[in-house]
């Protein structure tokens, strides 16, 4: 994929991820100096605020469903922040969006640390996703519970 | 020994127990879990260490792991690194 063509992916899963928050009846906001949030998520009743990063990627077929690769920085991974980040993968299929896969940083980097997630490469995890027959596995563990897990952000009726 | 990580921000850092701590406490101590899963000291000015007096360290490890001093010691006592740069920012003697 060129650099041109990652960006426009990129901005749609962005967009993506924004719509659907945006439905929940969440308010969302692009910070206007990309410091490496991509989204923040607001509940305006509350004042209380989400980081997202959403990291987009376009599904490879598999026999009986498809893959997707991504890379975090460890840099990003390994350190703690308030409000913490969460990531959101957004995975474009040949039809239209997968299911979004949803979880938070502190928890992915347990994935990584104590179950061996992932592969490094250059300061880097490199994650791939691969679903078949029902599952959704990364490294031989299964991602299922993170599957279009919006606990976080359950709908709210204005 | 009990590791912390810390997260510099320029309204105060977050300290969060490492994976490995973790898993070792959920071992160590069937049913724990950890809550809290960090803690945030605010500070109106970039984070500096130096805010940091003797004691506050002995009592963010035991919020966050919810054990008392004697069980740290016996766990080899605690430290303090910043994932970034895997620089330890601060160790206690028990270890």
């Amino acid at each position: 994929m060129s650099g041109k063509q990652s960006l426009y992916v990129g901005r749609a899963g962005q967009m993506a991820v924004m719509a659907e928050l945006l439905w929940r009846g969440l308010n969302v906001a692009f910070p206007e100096v990309d410091i490496g949030d991509d989204v923040f998520v607001v509940k305006d009743e509350t004042g209380e605020l989400w980081r997202v990063q959403v990291k987009t990627a376009s599904a490879g077929p598999l026999s009986d469903g498809y893959s997707a690769q991504f890379n975090i920085p460890l840099n990003q991974l390994e350190n703690p922040r308030t409000p913490d980040l969460i990531y959101v993968f957004a995975i474009r299929g040949s039809s239209g969006w997968e299911p979004f896969v949803i979880i938070d940083r502190e928890t992915l980097w347990q994935e990584y640390v104590t179950h061996g997630v992932g592969s490094v490469s250059q300061r880097s995890l490199v994650l791939r996703f691969s679903t078949q027959a029902g599952r959704l596995r990364c490294s031989d563990r299964d991602f299922l519970p993170y599957r279009n897990d919006w606990s976080k952000w359950p709908v709210i009726r204005h | 020994m009990i590791e912390v990580a810390v997260g510099k921000q320029s309204n105060g850092a977050t300290f969060q127990l490492h994976p490995k701590t973790r898993a070792l406490l959920e071992s160590r101590f069937p049913g724990w879990s950890p809550v809290p899963s960090s803690v945030f000291v605010s500070s109106s000015r970039p984070w500096d260490y130096e805010r940091m007096q003797d004691p506050m360290w002995a009592q963010i490890v035991m919020l966050l792991t919810r054990l008392d001093e004697e069980q740290i010691e016996e766990l080899g006592g605690f430290k303090f690194t910043s994932p970034s740069d895997d620089h330890v920012v601060y160790e206690s003697h028990a270890a």
